[in-house]
């Protein structure tokens, strides 16, 4: 009897801890991810928003119009997560944006949502924002946008932000000798209808790597590709044939354990093979890594890293020369477009690493092009307004931050295929092109300013 | 060859770690019985407190490394050592789970309490000669560094120090005695308790040892570290998990293969084998167990403690309680709202549940691996109904298909494996997947970075999703419950919990496994096709189909109370939780209460069986069926027509040899047991009378000599061919499913010999079939004289009951010759005396022979027509009763072993020759 006793003590016990532990995650919950934010006047449904809002906000006066909800979903956290402070980032460009009046007239709010990289999470949190009824949906969201593709593209309302998936955003398929279709049973579906995409998309992703690495000087090229995920080596064929068109030498991907954090092996290969352009395909801690490890067995070449990857760990390592190419404008140029996103995010919080991502830039772009777009919103705006006014963008370019686009109405979203070169050496990024100059593939022309 | 020298160097540094992990892991497993899957969980946990003492409180190396390592790795030791005493008891089931919910339970909790652990935390270098621009050399064409050259000096120190404590100490012969008879380690004024203890503090040191090393190189990263030590499992394989040096020599190789097979594979532009590296240690460790002789692994535990009794409630409120949790979630939609997907995806959840089910809770396998068999499942749908435009049924049932020669493939292991070495195969099959073919374009490396999964008629209607996954939880749960009272339902109740028993009642378990893991995988597979349907498209990186995953859904499986298929809607829930609790961590803390609650329920054996107080409230919900046993006139033995056995001579052993290493257990003997007679074998204790058992039942047949059956050779037939053939046999130690009822357990002596080797005869029995197996069961219930025991549960009965209900249970059965193996043990003096006339009972109505090992003399002397002495495996005297008692060299084999007992045994045999 005493036994049975000590033992419904202990279920006892052990139920209580079960509802401890379930209520400190709920809490948690609260904290960290449900965040509605309305631009300066933050109301945050948890305390622990990372950087919060400035002091200063609580005195900013909101615009005087109905407020506009922005649907916003993002990978902050789980195993896709990248080092991008996206969440922050939106909510101080809202900051920035409220304090200017808001759009035109409009405070805008948010409802920022981690998927946490699932894609039940993902879509559950889609319909859920769609029922509070934004007027538009604002996707970083990589590791599960193909999943809620179908449902984003069934929404009455512009989709914005920026991500890969060629059946999201677009993409230059055809250099793949592929075609897109709508039909939902197609292997490759086409661009949604309302995705605004204005950061570099796929096909020219790869294509920038080949071409960063050849304005670096770079002869013999190599890939180290995250062994986790297949879209981290999915690119080698594709980077092996823009190489061969340029007339470098590709000698292959290495499939790596991204967490192995010793990469000697892998290093003494490229160093036996003369190897002097590695393009890190992954983590910026699994490149940071990779340095490390490659330059205590002798490397001296460049590094490739493209787009987000260009952040995080992989910027701060010492002594690393890396090329590549951005899929939106430069964080460090010196021009009035530049210096507003970084005082802008620089109010909200972020600091001086925060804000070196083109993550960031990209989100900063397609917001800026959102609330252009919408500068004449009507008094009762709706999602169905704000996704016909998207349409009347042409050649806008947002004071050099973009590449030109223009968004027609019934055409999908075209590939974009610019994107702006950099290199940094001794810890300082410079544009080979100069400012905010791109390039853009196959055609290899270049412009902007 | 000379470039791939510096690759053996590289190699060996990475190798090194993988050797001391696996050394720790091996020395825990020699000297407690239990292979801890959480090893990783105890180097993430040491790496944990290393990264608190030194980043987070900035104290400095030295004290981080003592916290970490010398406290730390001691004191972790000490508490697993508690958890692993409580689960020495159990079932393998129950120990895999226990260490499988330590590594769900620790990264999760590394995770809840540093969430940047996620990507990696920095960790600087600590160990001396740490200044790589300083302590570098040159060897081979690699840069080999002074804090490396010093992890590997400890490595090898460590390992040599405990290989020497081992051979040639005293406490190592006690460690390695601490497992193998405990009881004679007491007898030798040794704790084994205290030798046990010492075990898992230097195994669970040398695995804080490992995590703190090699912290610094990849920083502190929660489910990275703990499945590093999933790396030394391949070591530890190639060191047949017993031996320490060759085990660390194991681990060196891993590494250094690794490496050269990156060369290579790189070289050549294998680009199939990119994966391989990665999934190197996996591929070994599969293999090994594949190849590794059988008597090299360590047998099963036969120590276990009976399973909790099974509580079914009456029909009525079964089917109510289906109608109604039906019903509830087919309101689902119209209440949940926004959070339609989760329930989906619970749902989805369900399937796979009830598939792993299946396999875990009915018939005592496991498989590591489940979430490999659904993404297979939604990768091959894909293919078939987006790549080749097939129906969408017939794509999902093809789909379902492809999984079963994939079951198939993982079923191989546990033919010849058993608990944890049939885990740790499943689990590196499903790495191995994972990392060989998940990037391969044929699976989930696409163009489009997923593969569409869509929807009947390309629906995208949320409503009409969830309805498609209900409806196929609901078939999949019928047909669990079907399956488990189908004939199938009933031998996997059986083997799962005495397959011993089973084998030599003439079921063939190697069939019954495959199959049980090919309906697994099919459902998996299905499970997988709901899940991609559910997401509209799946690739690599799906949670649902991660390894991790596997280990999850084991733990929640362990946690989900109730049978079949109600434990399906427990998992449901739990996925549905982090819909509304949506913070960041609720994944953690979810994973954090899995593994705790499994570790506590391992501990247990199980959930405990309903009290009776609740049975009797849940009775009221339905009618009370008492079990109408439908006796036959025609005997039991009519279940399976021979020719041979009524004009056979019964069973005969010529020149019988048995040894075990330098043991020889039985020598030379030579004995018949005719039909229609009791023969007796008798010989004091360790004389060899089981080991004959078990070489004439096909247990054992790594033995020299010849056994025949009825004038047939059968040296190379294997236990359950030889029931078949009409050998039956109980067991000294008893073989009975203690969760069943007597009735189950009864007819499963008729059951198996019919279900057999056949594939469909094992799925189904035909109405004659069941029948007869009916008929038998109750005359044999009655012969027995245990027919008012009918429905009470074997494991709730006294050693005598359940000595008789094995007796019935061979009796049920066609055998025509018997092999009784000490029956009497625990029967009273009446219960013995209507034992014995059973006996001769069934001798005389069945012309059968019985060949009897009993102790109880009196017995003997009574029933026995003819009895063959053993004494020391040597066939000491044979003759009549009267030749036995009278006999001194009897007399002088009882002397020499029971000295304690010789009086009343000669007693008894005098009495009986009078």
């Amino acid at each position: 009897m005493a036994t049975l006793s000590s033992n419904r003590r202990g279920w006892r016990i052990a139920a209580v801890v079960a509802i401890g532990a379930l209520t400190v995650g709920a809490c948690s919950s609260s904290k960290s991810t449900a965040t509605t934010t309305t631009g300066g006047a933050t109301t945050t449904t948890g305390a622990a928003t990372t950087t919060g809002a400035p002091s200063t906000e609580a005195t900013t006066t909101l615009p005087a119009k109905s407020p506009i909800l922005l649907a916003v979903q993002v990978d902050a956290t789980g195993p896709s997560a990248g080092p991008a402070k996206m969440g922050d980032a939106v909510k101080a460009w809202g900051t920035y944006i409220n304090a200017k009046g808001g759009i035109n007239g409009h405070p805008v709010t948010f409802d920022i949502q981690d998927s946490k990289g699932d894609a039940a999470a993902s879509q559950s949190i889609l319909d859920a924002q769609v029922a509070k009824n934004p007027v538009a949906m604002v996707l970083e969201t990589t590791s599960t946008e193909a999943t809620i593709a179908a449902s984003l593209g069934a929404l009455k309302m512009p989709v914005i932000g920026f991500g890969y998936t060629p059946a999201v955003w677009g993409g230059y398929i055809e250099g793949f000798k592929l075609k897109c279709s709508t039909d939902p049973k197609a292997p490759v579906a086409c661009a949604l209808p309302n995705a605004f995409t204005i950061t570099t998309t796929f096909g020219a992703v790869v294509d920038e790597q080949v071409l960063g690495a050849q304005a670096a000087g770079a002869k013999k090229l190599a890939t180290a590709a995250c062994a986790e995920v297949a879209a981290c080596s999915q690119a080698g064929p594709v980077f092996s044939a823009t190489a061969k068109t340029l007339g470098l030498e590709d000698t292959g991907t290495i499939k790596v354990d991204s967490n192995k954090g010793d990469y000697s092996a892998e290093c003494i290969q490229w160093v036996q093979q003369k190897v002097d352009f590695i393009q890190i395909s992954g983590s910026g801690t699994m490149g940071a890594n990779i340095f490390k490890s490659c330059a205590e067995q002798g490397y001296k070449g460049i590094y490739g890293a493209s787009a987000g990857s260009v952040a995080g760990d992989l910027i701060k390592v010492k002594g690393i020369t890396l090329a590549g190419g951005l899929n939106a404008f430069p964080w460090w140029v010196d021009d009035p477009a530049v210096a507003e996103y970084r005082d802008a995010m620089k109010a909200g919080g972020l600091t001086e690493d925060d804000i070196a991502s083109s993550a960031l830039t990209g989100m900063w772009s397609s917001l800026q092009l959102f609330a252009k777009a919408n500068a004449k919103l009507g008094d009762t705006p709706t999602a169905t307004e704000t996704l016909k006014n998207m349409f009347t963008v042409k050649d806008e370019t947002l004071g050099g931050l973009i590449a030109p686009v223009t968004f027609t109405e019934g055409q999908l979203a075209k590939s974009r295929d610019c994107f702006w070169p950099y290199i940094l050496k001794d810890g300082k990024f410079t544009n080979p092109l100069g400012g905010l100059k791109f390039q853009c593939y196959p055609d290899g022309s270049t412009a902007g300013h | 060859m000379h470039e791939l020298l510096p690759f053996i160097i590289t190699g060996l540094v990475t190798g090194t770690v993988y050797g001391l992990a696996g050394t720790g892991l091996v020395l825990t497993f020699k000297t407690s019985g239990i292979f801890n899957l959480g090893h990783g969980a105890v180097l993430t946990a040491s790496a944990l407190l290393y990264y608190w003492a030194t980043v987070t409180l900035k104290w400095d190396w030295k004290v981080g490394v003592v916290v970490a390592v010398v406290a730390g790795g001691p004191l972790m030791g000490l508490l697993i050592e508690a958890v692993a005493r409580h689960l020495s008891r159990q079932s393998a089931t129950m120990k895999i789970v226990g260490t499988v919910g330590l590594t769900v339970l620790v990264p999760s909790l590394c995770l809840f309490l540093y969430p940047k652990s996620n990507n990696g935390l920095k960790v600087p270098r600590f160990l001396p000669f740490g200044n790589r621009a300083r302590y570098r050399w040159r060897v081979l064409d690699v840069n080999v560094f002074g804090d490396q050259l010093v992890i590997m000096g400890v490595a090898v120190f460590s390992v040599a120090a405990l290989y020497a404590l081992f051979r040639f100490t005293r406490l190592g012969a006690s460690m390695r005695a601490a497992v193998d008879d405990p009881d004679l380690l007491d007898l030798q004024g040794i704790n084994p308790v205290f030798v046990r203890r010492l075990a898992w503090c230097i195994g669970c040191t040398f695995a804080a040892l490992s995590g703190v090393l090699i912290l610094p190189t990849i920083g502190f990263q929660a489910f990275t570290l703990t499945f590093l030590a999933t790396y030394a499992f391949g070591a530890a394989a190639i060191g047949a998990f017993t031996s320490i040096p060759i085990t660390f020599a194991g681990g060196l190789v891993i590494g250094i293969a690794q490496d050269i097979s990156n060369h290579v594979i790189k070289n050549n532009k294998w680009t199939t084998l990119d994966g391989l590296p990665t999934a190197l240690p996996f591929v070994v460790l599969f293999v090994v167990l594949l190849v590794l002789p059988k008597h090299k692994l360590a047998p099963r535990s036969d120590a276990e403690a009976r399973p909790p009794l099974r509580w079914q409630g009456p029909i009525e409120l079964r089917l109510g309680t289906g109608v109604v949790v039906l019903g509830a979630l087919a309101l689902v939609p119209q209440i949940v709202g926004t959070k339609l997907p989760w329930f989906t995806s619970g749902l989805c959840q369900a399937i796979l549940m009830l598939s792993l089910g299946l396999l875990v809770k009915t018939s005592g396998q496991v498989s590591l691996c489940h979430a490999t068999f659904a993404a297979i499942g939604a990768v091959a749908f894909s293919q078939f109904r987006v790549g080749m435009g097939m129906p969408w049924l017939v794509a999902m049932v093809l789909a379902a298909l492809v999984c079963v020669p994939v079951g198939a493939i993982v079923a191989l292991p546990s033919i010849r494996l058993h608990g944890i070495y049939l885990a740790l195969a499943t689990f590196g099959f499903g790495i191995l997947v994972q990392r060989l073919f998940f990037p391969q374009t044929w699976m989930f490396f696409t163009f489009a970075g997923s593969r569409k999964v869509p929807a009947p008629f390309g629906t995208t209607n949320k409503h009409a999703v969830y309805y498609l996954v209900l409806a196929a939880l609901a078939i999949t749960a019928i047909v669990i419950v079907l399956i488990s009272q189908s004939r199938l339902g009933r031998v996997l109740r059986g083997m799962s919990e005495t397959q011993t028993a089973v084998s030599t009642l003439g079921l063939s378990t190697n069939v019954t496994k495959v199959i049980v893991f090919c309906i697994s995988a099919f459902i998996a597979g299905i499970a997988g096709v709901m899940y991609g349907v559910a997401l509209t498209s799946v690739d690599g990186s799906t949670t649902a189909f991660q390894p991790f995953t596997s280990l999850v859904l084991i733990a929640v499986l362990a946690l989900a109370p109730f049978s079949e298929p109600w434990y399906a809607v427990f998992a449901a829930i739990t996925a549905v939780i982090p819909g509304y609790l949506t913070g960041s961590r609720t994944p953690n803390v979810l994973n954090i209460l899995f593994g705790f609650f499994a570790i506590m329920i391992a501990m247990r054996g199980g959930h405990p069986a309903m009290s009776p107080r609740l049975q009797t409230v849940f009775n009221r919900f339905g009618r009370q069926r008492t079990r109408a046993l439908p006796l036959s006139d025609q005997p039991a033995h009519a279940l399976v027509a021979s020719t041979t056995r009524s004009s056979g001579e019964g069973l005969r052993v010529d020149e019988l040899n048995v040894r075990f290493g330098g043991l020889v257990a039985v020598d030379g003997v030579t004995l018949t047991a005719p039909m229609g007679r009791i023969t007796g074998l008798i010989g004091p204790n360790g004389a060899g009378k089981t080991t004959t058992f078990n070489a004439c039942s096909g247990i054992n047949r790594n033995v020299h000599g010849k056994v025949s059956l009825h004038d047939r050779h059968i040296n190379d037939r294997g236990a359950p061919a030889r029931a078949r053939l009409g050998l039956g046999r109980t067991f000294q130690r008893m073989e009975l499913c203690d969760s069943l009822t007597v009735f189950d357990n009864v007819s499963l002596g008729a059951e198996c010999p019919s279900a057999g080797a056949r594939i469909v005869g094992q799925i189904v029995a035909s109405p004659a079939e069941r029948h007869l197996i009916l008929s038998a069961t109750a005359q044999a219930l009655e012969l027995c004289g245990i027919g008012h025991l009918a429905d009470q549960q074997a494991g709730a009965l006294s050693t005598g009951e359940r000595r008789l209900v094995e007796l019935a249970r061979c009796l049920a059965g066609p055998f025509d010759v018997l092999l009784l193996d000490e029956p009497s043990s625990g029967l009273d003096r009446d219960e013995t005396a209507r034992f014995g006339e059973v006996l001769e009972r069934v001798v005389a109505e069945r012309g059968c022979g019985i060949l009897l090992v009993e102790h109880d003399m009196s017995l003997v002397m009574r029933v026995c027509a003819y009895i063959y002495v053993l004494d020391f495996g040597r066939m000491v005297f044979h003759g009549t009763p009267a030749e036995v008692a009278s006999s001194d060299i009897v007399r002088a084999a009882y002397l020499g072993s029971e000295a304690e007992g010789l009086s009343e045994s000669m007693a008894s045999i005098d009495g009986a020759s009078a």
